[in-house]
């Protein structure tokens, strides 16, 4: 199972790639939005996590382009900011707000991927 | 000698006959020269001492005594009786040496034939011997015959004229027969007594008339001085030539005859008087002016006296009308009162913001007010007489004008009309009967506000995003809650007139004096309102006065007895001529106002917080996560005691992530669904709970309706704002203390009272008790109020703080009762 991890933060990136290879996955890092749009050109994605509030693009730019794209494919919005009341966020599967225990993060990572 | 075989019938024709024949044998009878010459001279003495005896004497009752006495002397008589032709017969004057019996039978019909005989030949008859009479003559003149022998009866002459008749009865001794002589004497005496009766007549006839102008002088100069009007009369030459009493109230002069008429008035201008006056002597005309003298009022009119057609004199009268003039200047004064009074409540009514408009019950417009004219783009012209509204968008609803025509009153109904121009416009009509002084309702008065504006506001809020509408949604609430405090604290209305004395209040004013408007109405407004003796600081009506253009503000206080916020509005009352008479003051209590404006200000405040909060979250919580996941993963991969430390990294950082959810959790609501909160369950739960908790010196009691509860909301949010709340309440107690928790419904809302016996709040405080981070407490957050209070909000209520230092604070929460299905279908 292939993860596309976007976020601006080089610690979180770190941090996600070491637990979520720790649970077995395969992790692919993109470092912006727009970084994260040109990989999805090139591969195919199981799974993505997305931050919001990021420089240049932000994660809601991205996670519209990438629903234009591939529809099906779940995306997690990860952010450091309770965004749920935006509609904007609906379009994705799940939010889930960071946290250093990421065990919320992880439970739902699976139960997407294996619906 | 007589015909003794005469008729019977024929009586009167007999003693004429016989009469002739007597007289005309004594004529014809001889007699000497001398005897003649000697009668003749005596005749003439006695005649001529006749004369001078009566001539002198003008009374009539007098000169008959007279003549009589002097006949009956000459002539010897012994009795003489005189009748004067008066309206046609024959009336006795005056008789004397005659028994009442036989005057009574001289003056019947009978008893005037010799006389009437003497009226109609105008000579005299001389019956020498009653005796030689006929027989069968009337009985009466047999009773003639027994009282008198010989009778004489001459005429009483004037020119060919007979006045009357002088009767002489027998002659005293030596009894003879009265003689030709006798009738001569009598005739000749008879000439002046004629003239000296006529001259007397002439003479009475002059006293008569005489007497009747003295009296009816004497009754001019009464009417002239008892009239209650000045009258007095002037001749060509404009001099006083009489005048009466009541002229003293007009004038000072003491003598005025003779005097020019004009100095008699001491008036400044004597003008029209002059004019009136001249007027009537040149035409003849009667003429009225009116002046005033000395504060009184008078009515002057001038009738011309006429002499041969000649003016001769003018009659002025002058009548006091002070009272009738002033009682027609109250009159006048009154009608201007009623048209002021009519032309302000115009100026009021064209001066509001809102329309105005009156119909009567079949919906004919009958009036039409500036606004009016703006909102609906007809002129007044053109909207009089049709029938409103004048281009409907909608079918009025029928029943409405009948409920209306049978006394209700119809407020804040929301309608689409249609402007002139055919635009589309929002009005919110509020309609009520009006009613005829016998109270028939008589029309319907409409006052018609244009909310299009608002309604675009609205609307374009609602297309906006959800966030706006709610926020709009808030206003409007508020808005709402504005409205029905308006509505159910009416509005303060007075006018004051240049001098600060109060001319009108209504109800609101009455009920906040609490005087009757008797007691209000005339007195200062600065009294009545600031208790004061000088005009109030802050007084919008002076500054209205001096500038002459409306004034609107606030001011704490306006009223002494209270601690009131209050909008004051004060426009001038202008007149015809643009002079401001006074001002319409309209001043509201806003403290209600003001109080829901903290409540959005401090929400606002929140909605900042919130894009502070998102901006803190990223900066904080990313190097956060970082930590608290690496020291996690360290905590797993080291050895002890480094492993430890590594936890501890971990435990800290997820206790610095819990602050900041708690920190960030009140500036973003959950979307889910709202579900039916049974309060009272609720209530009791959360008082159980924190009963657990408390020690044995905080008592808390609960109130619980009887009635149930059901509100829409999120169960667990508004756990939280009520349990803060309580929270609150038990901090606030120092040691011993009681809460008491009750719920009841109140017009629509569920409330929640939490009452403590806490230290209670400083004014200051109650402001800012619901702003994030403000504590009263050494170690609180300032946050459990704040979200208590963004939860209230979020479920469309409200929360009120009721507190004082020393004895505690109550804490009210109004929240919106849910609309139950059954409710929507009835």
């Amino acid at each position: 199972m292939k993860i596309l991890i976007v976020d601006d933060d080089p610690h979180i990136r770190t941090l996600y790639k070491e637990e979520l290879i720790d649970e077995g996955y395969e992790v692919v890092l993109a470092n912006s939005g727009k970084e994260a749009l040109e990989l999805f050109e090139k591969e195919s994605f199981d799974l993505v996590t997305l931050d919001i509030l990021m420089p240049g693009m932000d994660g809601i730019e991205v996670l519209r382009k990438m629903k234009e794209k591939n529809p099906t494919l779940p995306v997690i919005m990860s952010t450091a900011y309770d965004y749920r009341d935006d509609f904007s966020v609906w379009a994705s599967e799940a939010y889930v707000v960071k946290s250093a225990d990421l065990d919320e993060l992880k439970g739902t990572i699976k139960k997407l991927l294996n619906k | 000698m007589p015909n003794r075989n005469m008729k019977k019938s024929n009586v009167k024709d007999t003693i004429y006959s016989l009469a002739d024949e007597t007289f005309h044998g004594k004529v014809t009878g001889a007699y000497n020269g001398l005897q003649w010459a000697d009668e003749l001279l005596e005749r003439y003495t006695s005649i001529f001492d006749f004369a001078k005896a009566i001539i002198s004497i003008l009374d009539l009752d007098e000169l008959l005594i007279k003549i009589t006495g002097v006949i009956t002397r000459i002539t010897s008589s012994k009795g003489c009786l005189i009748r004067l032709y008066e309206n046609g017969e024959l009336k006795i004057k005056y008789y004397k040496g005659l028994p009442s019996g036989m005057i009574h039978i001289l003056n019947n019909k009978t008893g005037r034939i010799i006389s009437e005989y003497v009226l109609a030949k105008g000579y005299s008859l001389l019956i020498e011997d009653t005796s030689l009479l006929p027989d069968g003559l009337p009985s009466q003149l047999n009773v003639i015959r027994l009282f008198s022998r010989s009778i004489l009866c001459v005429p009483l002459k004037l020119d060919f004229e007979v006045i009357g008749t002088i009767e002489l009865f027998d002659k005293e001794y030596p009894y003879d027969s009265f003689t030709i002589s006798d009738t001569l004497t009598a005739e000749g005496l008879a000439v002046f007594a004629s003239l000296s009766i006529d001259k007397s007549r002439i003479y009475q006839k002059e006293k008569i008339q005489e007497m009747k102008a003295v009296r009816a002088k004497t009754k001019l100069e009464a009417v002239f001085n008892s009239v209650t009007a000045a009258i007095i009369t002037i001749d060509r030459d404009y001099k006083v030539t009489s005048l009466n009493n009541h002229m003293n109230n007009w004038s000072n002069l003491s003598s005025l005859i003779g005097r020019d008429y004009i100095d008699v008035f001491s008036l400044e201008d004597s003008i029209p008087i002059h004019e009136a006056v001249k007027s009537t002597f040149a035409t003849g005309k009667i003429n009225t002016v009116t002046f005033v003298n000395d504060g009184r009022y008078a009515e002057l009119t001038s009738y011309p006296i006429f002499e041969h057609k000649e003016i001769i004199e003018c009659i002025i009268l002058i009548r006091d009308v002070t009272e009738s003039k002033l009682h027609e200047k109250k009159i006048i004064m009154l009608y201007n009162e009623v048209t002021e009074s009519k032309e302000r409540l115009e100026s009021l009514v064209n001066d509001s913001a809102d329309a105005i408009i009156t119909t009567n019950i079949d919906g004919v417009i009958t009036s039409w007010n500036m606004s009016a004219e703006r909102i609906y783009g007809f002129t007044k012209d053109e909207a009089l007489g049709q029938i409103f509204p004048i281009l409907p968008y909608t079918e009025p609803d029928r029943d409405l004008i009948k409920y209306l025509l049978d006394g209700d009153t119809f407020k804040d109904i929301e309608v689409l009309s249609k402007r002139k121009n055919g635009d589309i416009i929002h009005t919110s009509l509020t309609m009520s009967p009006m009613r005829n002084s016998i109270r028939e309702i008589n029309g319907i008065s409409i006052i018609v506000r244009d909310i299009t504006r608002r309604k675009k506001i609205e609307h374009e809020l609602l297309k906006s995003n959800l966030e706006g509408a709610r926020l709009y949604e808030q206003v409007s609430l508020a808005e709402n809650e504005l409205k029905n405090i308006f509505e159910s604290i009416s509005d303060l209305v007075y006018i004051v007139d240049n001098d600060y004395n109060i001319q009108k209040v209504n109800r609101a004013v009455c009920n906040l004096v609490g005087l009757e408007m008797d007691g209000i109405v005339g007195k200062k407004c600065y009294e009545v309102f600031h208790n004061i003796d000088t005009v109030w600081e802050k007084c919008l009506h002076k500054k209205t006065l001096d500038n002459k253009r409306s004034y609107i503000s606030e001011a704490e206080r306006f009223y002494y007895k209270g601690e009131e916020t209050f909008g004051m509005s004060s426009s001038p009352i202008l007149d015809r001529d643009g002079n401001v008479k006074g001002t319409v003051n309209i001043v509201r209590d806003i403290t209600e106002l003001k109080k829901l404006t903290a409540q959005l200000a401090s929400f606002e405040k929140m909605a900042m917080l919130g894009e502070v909060a998102a901006g803190m979250a990223h900066s904080i919580r990313n190097p956060l996560v970082s930590i608290g996941g690496f020291a996690k993963r360290l905590n797993q991969k080291l050895e002890p005691p480094y492993c430890e430390y590594a936890g501890i990294i971990q435990a800290e950082t997820s206790r610095l992530e819990e602050l900041l959810r708690k920190t960030l959790g009140f500036v973003h609501s959950v979307k889910s669904s709202m579900t039916t909160i049974d309060l009272n369950t609720l209530i009791a739960t959360l008082i159980h709970i924190t009963m657990k908790d408390l020690n044995a010196d905080i008592a808390i009691e609960g109130e619980i309706s009887s009635e149930k509860i059901d509100i829409m909301g999120y169960t667990p949010r508004i756990k939280v704002a009520v349990s803060n709340i309580i929270k609150n309440a038990v901090q606030s107690i120092d040691k011993k203390g009681r809460i008491k928790i009750k719920t009841y419904k109140q017009e629509g809302f569920a409330v929640i009272e939490i009452e403590d016996s806490g230290i209670g709040l400083k004014k200051d405080a109650v402001k800012h008790i619901f702003d994030p981070f403000y504590t009263t407490k050494p170690d609180g957050t300032g946050l459990g109020l704040a979200i208590a209070h963004k939860i209230i909000m979020e479920h469309s209520g409200s929360i009120d703080v009721i507190s004082e230092q020393g004895t505690g604070t109550v804490v009210i929460i109004k929240i919106p009762l849910k609309i139950d299905n059954e409710d929507i279908n009835s």
